[in-house]
């Protein structure tokens, strides 16, 4: 196993070279946040004149974070919608995903080129012309509105990237261990949950996070088929700014919207660094 | 302790046939080797055996019991793969426990077996690493374990060997020599190294594209081999055509030389000499000589160490002979070369 060389200290141009990064990729995030503790903001004012806090006792209703913590927001249902849409839109694209990456992966079979091709399909095509097919089709369907109609809206622009991270990931875990498995004893099933699942735990965590990202981000799919009924934070946020103007509220449901993201990536993260993976 | 029977089995991948109508019979408590060049069918025929390949023809008896139909699950056959195959996600412990682990064991039977596998492969130390904190050998001790421990009705290693260095398979030959003797398992053992195979086996299966070529314990393989090709394979060095004149004699380039009687061939036939390199001896004099003595002149001289393998010029041939190295004759002598009848062995065209 080859470990990153532990240095002691970064050099000065190295240490530059990060926190220039970090500010590029951060920074556009601190105006938004002092936007959200803002009352009156004007151009070119550096700070804010007046503050959200200095505000609070005179105002008659909720302002910028009471606002966006008040249930007049919706921001709870629209963050438990966001949650529940992206788990479920997960798992089944993995179950979709796991038998067709490993069919593309080991099998050769006339047409597979083909399959291929229509898998990327849905990168090529532009959002809109999908969801609108999709609102045709659900409509009759009676899924337009529905949660189920927007969890199978969210398959199509995620399918391509899982397929081709467990295609890759299957390609790389001969077929071996798990005809050794099948020869020590182990049923299908037993294969599937022990030996495979686990070897391939490195590609279906990354290709989940990333399917939980993106589904969390998508707005015109969810706003076509949602059909007003279900909202989540991206439509909610485009119901907010869609005026033109960017109050501490919108700023406010802004930050809420990148919470998913974060923490789903603090919790995987700890576990793509369990010891358990040393073996990779 | 199983008889394996491949009874008429024959494998194709599409147009192309791997197995060749194969009959083999492995005794139960028997150490066979599958021996042959890479790509003559050897891991297919264990694949076949433990049902991860169906025969497109024939059938596996294990004990007599028609298996073709069984699941792999089922088979209780051990295969030890050629790159181990340990999985990665487990440690030491947990993959040897794995065939138990599956068929749902008590946790207390676990126990026990494990301890007594971690024994016999003596890998007590190294119970909670993970694969990729072991050596070749280490690696390949876990995966025999992992297979033994499911007690299984035949062992399959295919070439359990290849990726370790000299010393190393010489240790491991022994251990795994050992291990069967001990739990007297019916074990066959692939290779396409011939010593491998000679120092293992009690019995050797030469296999060439899918065909049985012979099938014999080891000497009989060296000093008889059925045809060119085992020969070629078993490293005969001194193969000549000549031609049977007499029940017991042969015209060939060295005059005639008496040999056995050679009931298989017919008078005038046309047949291959073979003379292995240690049963010939050499004299310095011509007295000296029991047998038949033919003049040679020594051209060239390989010091093997313990051995040491001559080059000699009789007339308009060559030949080698080898000696135990405890005396060095020098080139360019001229010396007597005795050649004992039953160390000639014919094979007929
Ligand atoms: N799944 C397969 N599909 C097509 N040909 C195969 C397959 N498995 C093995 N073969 C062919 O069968 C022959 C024997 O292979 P194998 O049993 O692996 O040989 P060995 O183990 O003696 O090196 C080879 O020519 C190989 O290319
Ligand atoms: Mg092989």
């Amino acid at each position: 196993m080859r470990r990153p060389r532990l240095t002691d200290r970064l050099s000065p141009f190295q240490r530059f070279y990060l926190l220039a990064m970090a500010a590029f990729i951060l920074g556009p995030f601190l105006p938004l946040i002092i936007q959200s503790l803002a009352f009156r903001w004007a151009w070119p004012d550096l700070l804010p004149s007046e503050w959200w806090l200095e505000q609070r006792e005179r105002s008659i209703g909720p302002l910028a974070w009471d606002y966006v913590f008040s249930p007049y927001s919706r921001v709870l249902e629209a963050t438990v919608n966001t949650v529940i849409i992206g788990a479920a839109a997960t798992i089944l694209c993995l179950a979709i995903c796991l038998p067709a990456a490993r069919v593309l992966a080991r099998e050769r079979f006339r047409g597979k080129s083909a399959v291929e091709f229509f898998l990327s399909l849905p990168l090529i095509l532009p959002e809109a012309a999908i969801g609108i097919t999709l609102l045709m089709v659900f409509i009759g369907l009676g899924l337009a509105g529905s949660y189920a109609g927007i969890i199978i809206a969210h398959l199509i622009p995620t399918i391509p990237y899982m397929v081709r991270t467990l295609t890759a990931v299957y390609q790389g875990l001969g077929t071996e261990f798990e005809e050794q498995a099948m020869v020590l004893g182990a049923s299908r099933l037993q294969v599937f949950l022990r030996v495979t699942l686990p070897m391939l735990m490195p590609g279906v965590v990354a290709g989940a996070l990333f399917t939980f990202l993106v589904s969390t981000n998508i707005f015109l799919l969810t706003f076509l088929l949602g059909q007003g009924r279900i909202i989540t934070l991206p439509t909610l946020l485009f119901s907010k700014v869609s005026g033109g103007t960017i109050d501490a509220s919108a700023a406010g449901i802004t930050v809420i919207a990148t919470l998913p993201g974060i923490v789903l990536l603090l919790l995987t993260e700890r576990f793509i660094r369990q010891k358990a993976f040393d073996g990779y | 302790m199983t008889k394996v029977h491949l009874s008429g089995v024959r494998k194709s991948f599409g147009s192309f046939t791997a197995i060749e109508h194969l009959e083999l019979t492995i005794e139960s408590g028997e150490f066979v080797v599958l021996l042959g060049p890479s790509g003559c069918g050897k891991t297919t025929m264990l694949r076949m055996i433990a049902g991860l390949e169906e025969p497109s023809a024939g059938s596996i008896l294990l004990d007599g019991a028609d298996v073709s139909n069984t699941p792999v699950q089922e088979r209780n056959v051990g295969m030890v793969f050629q790159r181990a195959a340990l999985f990665p996600h487990m440690t030491v412990e947990k993959n040897i426990l794995f065939g138990l682990s599956v068929r749902g064991r008590p946790r207390g039977e676990m126990r026990e077996k494990l301890e007594e596998m971690l024994e016999i492969v003596q890998l007590h130390d190294f119970r909670h690493r993970f694969p990729a904190q072991l050596s070749g050998g280490q690696m390949q001790r876990v995966a025999i374990a992992r297979t033994l421990i499911t007690e299984p009705s035949v062992l399959m290693m295919d070439e359990p060997l290849a990726g370790l260095d000299t010393k190393l398979r010489a240790t491991m030959r022994r251990f795994i020599r050992d291990v069967q003797k001990r739990l007297r398992l019916t074990t066959i053992f692939v290779t396409h190294d011939q010593a491998e195979a000679m120092e293992l086996a009690d019995r050797i299966a030469v296999i060439f594209d899918g065909r049985l070529a012979q099938y014999a314990p080891p000497d009989l393989l060296y000093k008889r081999p059925s045809c060119m090709a085992v020969a070629d394979f078993m490293g005969v060095s001194n193969i000549f055509p000549g031609t049977l004149v007499a029940k017991n004699r042969v015209e060939s380039a060295f005059g005639q030389l008496r040999v056995d009687e050679q009931p298989r061939c017919p008078l005038g036939a046309t047949v291959s000499l073979m003379l292995r390199a240690e049963a010939i001896d050499l004299h310095e004099h011509k007295e000296d000589t029991r047998f038949q003595a033919i003049e040679g002149r020594i051209v060239e001289r390989d010091f093997l160490g313990a051995s040491v393998v001559y080059t000699l010029e009789c007339g308009a041939t060559r030949i080698a002979v080898s000696e135990p190295s405890r005396r060095l004759l020098d080139v360019g002598r001229t010396v007597w070369l005795d050649i004992a009848p039953e160390s000639v062995w014919l094979l007929s065209h």
